[in-house]
């Protein structure tokens, strides 16, 4: 790609950004919770972990901005703490699946014929069960490690990202310019790793900003259920199944902080990818 | 293994619960769903359009665990207008004779109308739950496939030849509109079987999911295998349907 | 004198875009009798499509009409309400589309649309209107009307679709009837059929019809007045024949030299003023005797995998230099050979030699790796399409440069694409935009500037100016002509357009269903047709008859 696409590429994300408020202000929480995520523990008020009894179950006040739990912890710093574990595992699992399922997708959708019709049964095999309820199975048949829950949480994004790049290639795999680029000279491994997935990369990095919104719950799920990962290391799904037994005596804290952190993270990246196809579509461009 | 009786018998007992639940979440989710979509199409930008597309957005966001203990501080707690969130029915109560295992529909069956309604009153707060996750995509979908349907060509024609507004909305847009939705509906209920397993455990509802999760967290893995399986048919049936449904809506649809 | 049925008075619109309002109409009154049929022409951008909608109220919610009155039967329906358009619509006034099957309800069957249309505005049971719509479907000559009463509209073709829409369109017995590009889409042929349908329907129910079209020798073949448009104006109006007699606009007089007709020259195409210079014709040098043609294709085969022979026994040779067109309607095969010609699917049977070489041995997919492939290069049908929109134009121009002659980027890369650019008339400045931000005519030189930038020796046109408006396809079939005879390239033109390959070409061969139909010296093919087949898609064009001796000199 030509110097002439970085430098006008920085001034109309910019552009954008600025002429659409609700993606700048999702951009902005997005890096926010990677900052968080990766200098909150060194930054929280209080130690996550130490717990602290007799101070358990107090409701937000001015020193705990969160309350504290059932065993006096603050819920705050357990909260900011979480950033990185959940993040961390969205981020690990979605980055794989993309790649492997990018690059399987678009092969499928290339070449066709037989490759294409045995990946598309595996995918259709995948997708036959409920999503959740796989990873589930794979957390348990692997083992109750976090580890086991990015690998499960990876393959069951795949046949997206496997389905949705064989779909934008076959798309443009009969266009005029790809014919015209192997009438110039390129043969078909080039027109699919140089001109087809740079122009099928932007559609599916929405995909992966809204996955990793899906990844996150899902974690988060699965930790609920008691999966994956185990206490005391704080994680959202956690907190909220610990707070779950308080809720109907009325410590709504418990439950609320985790869930609105949950929520705003999902929030972020599901605007920010709406935002991403914007920037990244060149025909946008003025 | 743990209640010592084969899985098969103890995944077909508890089938029901699950099933009732699912189900009607899903007809509270369309019935809620279509139309906000179909109303936001309609009068795009404005107050109603802008609030729905709100709600999706969030609506996506919140996990089915947070918003179902939400609504039980909400209703329970605060309000006291649910019933206490544990099981299908009150423990003293009394069950009907099992002819369906639908307690919704035995009840009916029984004649017992104070029954029916306990049971109802157990069954709206999980339901709404799950139906409050799978709101946010119905109704983003049918709004979505609404607006393409009142832009294109073929509901100009038939603006040009003066047909009434409800023909052109209902007889031409909204037949064309539903569609997507159907496929949307079928995938969406994917979604619904594994959701079953959070909103079972928020609300010890005595389904297959918590069955096989509570066989999960002994390492007991009969169940869980069972259960998975179960899950599967049960959508590959639900595929079919869908598939069949959309073949009888859409005449351009060829059976492969 | 009778008031008018329509009058359009000084009527202006305006749109509202991404980028700020942009005026599609300004100022344009035009008067309508009752029973007359005008034609609206003009290219894309006149505004002679948003003219049909501003009058029936059908105008996109982008579009508002911001100036003059609409008055139909003298009532002002500039500001109807919805009501009063609901009552005008169908009963007063109708309107046809360009693309049929997208304006019919996929899922609805045809029989149930004309009814829906007759019970809006008639009193009718449904027996009675389905009764009725049998009637009309006789009337629009659609054979076996009662078992196409319930059929689907993917189930019936284009043409076919059309007269579907005809029929719903005159159900209720309108005034007035405004048909909108109703055959861009469709074969020539059947554009006669459904033309010719249109104006026998329309005389014997004494309806008055505004026909827009881009193309000004159909209007001028049905139509007994014209009227011309540019960039949202009126330009002219007039008789068909004063039209092309003595244009008196600037803008006339452009779009009836680009007009191709049966008896137009390349040369002609552009007005005097704004032609590329004359060439004087170099001296082809004469092939040493012995030596094989440019291109011999041998008995060629296309079979698809459903087994439908899509090309069956295909032969032609071509000399350098030469021009040779390939005319088919769709589903003739013409594009199919082009690109087996071209080697970017390979032949189920048969042999392609090149300058002696057989290259349909060497797979599609390997032939990017041969000495070869720069000698045979490809313009493709839609410019749109057929630029990356990822690269600029430069490029595009340098793509094949760089994969196929080895040069790398740097001084002697850029000179030479800036040579081709000079040579398409592309200005240098735009080199550097994206496809995006260029026009259709602009894409369409880079595409050719691409194709001739290794200096091929023979060019497969795929319909090349299909998609451009008429006057830019003037310069880009002159600019065309020019490249070849400079360089000496070899053509394959392929298009349905049989005025253009007329003017472009030497050799003609007709193609139908995947067959050789006819071949053959142009000017001798297609004034003197041999089958059939051919002259009925000669007769088929839609003409205007001029005494020669009054055409532009």
């Amino acid at each position: 790609m030509s110097l002439t696409e970085t430098s006008s590429g920085l001034r109309h994300a910019v552009w954008v950004l600025r002429g659409n408020l609700v993606t700048a202000t999702a951009a902005a929480g997005a890096i926010l919770l990677a900052l968080i995520a990766i200098f909150g523990p060194m930054l929280v008020p209080y130690d996550p972990v130490a717990s602290d009894v007799p101070r358990a179950l107090q409701p937000p006040s001015a020193l705990h901005w969160a309350g504290t739990d059932q065993l006096g912890r603050d819920v705050f710093s357990r909260l900011i703490v979480a950033t990185r574990l959940d993040l961390a595992i969205a981020v690990t699992a979605v980055s794989v699946s993309f790649v492997i399922g990018a690059v399987i997708g678009s092969l499928c959708g290339y070449v066709g014929g037989k490759l294409d019709r045995a990946i598309g049964r595996f995918v259709d095999v995948l997708m036959a069960f409920p999503l959740f309820v796989l990873a589930m199975a794979m957390v348990a048949a692997l083992g109750n490690r976090v580890e086991n829950i990015v690998i499960a949480t990876a393959i069951i994004n795949l046949p997206f990202y496997i389905r949705f790049a064989r779909a934008e290639v076959n798309v443009r795999r009969n266009l005029g310019w790809v014919e015209a680029a192997r009438a110039c000279g390129d043969g078909h491994v080039s027109v699919v790793l140089r001109f087809l997935l740079p122009n099928v990369l932007p559609a599916m990095a929405v995909q992966m900003s809204l996955n990793l919104g899906w990844a996150i719950l899902n974690a988060a799920g699965l930790s609920f259920i008691g999966l994956g990962v185990k206490p005391p290391p704080p994680e959202w799904g956690i907190m909220v199944a610990e707070g779950a037994r308080f809720i109907s005596t009325g410590r709504w804290w418990l439950v609320s902080f985790p869930g609105l952190a949950l929520m705003l993270a999902v929030l972020c990246f599901n605007l920010l990818g709406d935002g991403l196809r914007d920037i990244l579509d060149p025909r946008m461009r003025t | 293994m743990m209640t010592g009786q084969p899985v098969a018998k103890d995944l077909r007992q508890r089938l029901p619960a699950s099933l009732e639940l699912t189900l009607t979440a899903l007809v509270i989710a369309l019935i809620a769903a279509v139309p906000l979509g179909v109303l936001a199409a309609l009068r795009p930008n404005s107050l109603i359009d802008h609030g729905v597309r709100l709600f999706c957005s969030l609506g996506v966001c919140v996990p089915t665990f947070v918003s179902g203990l939400l609504l039980i501080y909400v209703f329970y707690y605060l309000l006291g207008l649910a019933p206490d969130p544990t099981g299908r029915l009150d423990i003293f109560a009394s069950v009907p004779p099992a002819r369906t295992g639908f307690l919704m529909v035995d009840f009916l069956l029984a004649g017992d109308f104070e029954g029916w309604w306990a049971a109802a009153r157990q069954l709206m707060l999980p339901a709404f739950t799950m139906a409050l996750f799978v709101i946010a995509p119905l109704a983003r979908i049918t709004r979505a496939s609404m607006l393409v349907s009142l832009g294109s060509d073929f509901v100009r024609t038939a603006r040009s030849i003066g047909l009434s507004r409800w023909q052109i909305v209902v007889t031409y847009a909204l037949r064309n509109a539903i569609l997507p939705v159907i496929t949307i509906a079928g995938i969406v209920f994917s979604t619904m079987l594994g959701a079953n397993v959070l909103v079972e455990k928020v609300f010890s509802w005595p389904g297959v999911a918590s069955y096989a999760l509570d066989a999960l967290l002994v390492s007991d893995y009969a169940p869980v295998q069972g259960f998975v399986l179960l899950m599967a048919s049960i959508f590959v049936v639900v595929n079919l349907l869908v598939d069949v449904l959309y073949g009888i809506a859409d005449p351009r649809a060829t059976v492969a | 004198m009778m008031s008018p049925l329509l009058e359009i008075d000084n009527l202006g619109v305006t749109f509202s875009t991404r980028r700020g309002l942009v005026e599609a109409l300004r100022g344009v009154s035009l008067s309508l009798q009752s029973g007359e049929m005008l034609g609206l022409v003009g290219e894309s951008g006149s505004g002679k499509s948003v003219t049909g909608f501003a009058v029936t109220g059908l105008l996109d919610k982008a579009g508002r009409i911001t100036a003059g009155r609409v008055k139909f039967k003298g009532q002002d329906i500039t500001r109807a309400s919805g009501a009063e358009l609901r009552n005008l619509h169908g009963a007063n006034m109708a309107m046809i589309f360009q693309n049929p099957r997208a304006a019919l309800n996929p899922i609805r069957p045809v029989g149930a649309q004309i009814s829906d249309a007759i019970l809006s505005h008639r009193r009718l049971s449904k027996q009675e209107a389905r009764a009725e719509a049998l009637k009309l479907l006789h009337a629009v000559q659609i054979r076996d009307p009662e078992r196409r009463l319930d059929a689907y509209p993917h189930e019936l073709s284009g043409g076919m679709c059309q007269r579907v829409m005809i029929a719903i369109a005159i159900s209720c017995n309108p005034s007035l009837l405004i048909a909108d590009e109703p055959t861009t889409g469709l074969d020539v042929t059947t554009q006669k059929v459904v033309m010719d349908l249109l104006a026998r329907v329309v005389a014997e129910r004494g309806m008055t019809t505004i026909l827009i079209t881009h193309d000004l020798c159909l209007a001028a073949h049905y139509c007994r007045r014209v009227v011309v448009m540019e960039q949202g104006r009126l330009v002219e109006e007039g008789a068909p024949q004063t039209l092309f007699r003595a244009p008196q606009h600037a803008y006339t007089k452009r779009l009836v030299a680009s007009s191709p007709t049966a008896t137009s020259r390349v040369g002609d195409l552009v007005p005097a003023d704004e032609a590329l210079s004359v060439l004087e014709v170099k001296e082809r040098p004469t092939p040493a005797p012995g030596t094989p043609p440019l291109l011999d294709v041998q008995h060629i085969v296309k079979r698809f995998d459903d087994g439908a022979a899509a090309v069956a026994d295909f032969s032609m040779t071509m000399a350098a230099g030469e021009s040779v067109g390939l005319v088919g309607e769709s589903g003739s095969g013409k594009s199919t050979t082009a690109r087996m010609i071209c080697r970017l699917i390979d032949p189920s049977e048969g042999d392609i030699l090149f300058d002696g070489y057989s290259i349909a041995k060497l797979p599609a997919r390997d032939f990017h790796r041969s000495s070869l492939r720069k000698e045979i290069q490809i313009v493709f049908q839609d410019p749109h399409e057929s630029l990356n929109p990822r690269f600029t134009a430069f490029d595009c121009i340098a793509h094949p440069l760089l994969r196929l002659t080895g040069l790398r980027p740097g001084d002697a890369l850029r000179s030479r694409v800036e040579e081709c650019a000079d040579r398409v008339g592309l200005p240098r400045e735009l080199l550097s935009r994206f496809p995006h931000q260029l026009s259709g005519g602009q894409k369409a030189r880079i595409g050719i500037a691409r194709a001739i930038a290794c200096r091929p020796r023979l060019l497969v046109l795929d319909e090349p100016t299909a998609a451009l408006d008429v006057s830019v396809q003037a310069v880009v079939l002159q600019l065309l002509d020019r490249l070849r005879r400079e360089d000496n390239l070899a053509f394959l033109f392929v298009s349905h357009d049989l005025n253009v390959v007329r003017m472009m070409c030497s050799r003609t061969i007709v193609l139908r269903a995947g067959g050789i139909v006819e071949q053959g010296e142009s000017l001798a093919l297609f004034t003197n047709p041999q089958t059939d087949y051919t002259r009925e898609l000669i007769e088929a064009i839609p003409h205007i008859d001029l005494p020669t001796s009054l055409l532009p000199a």
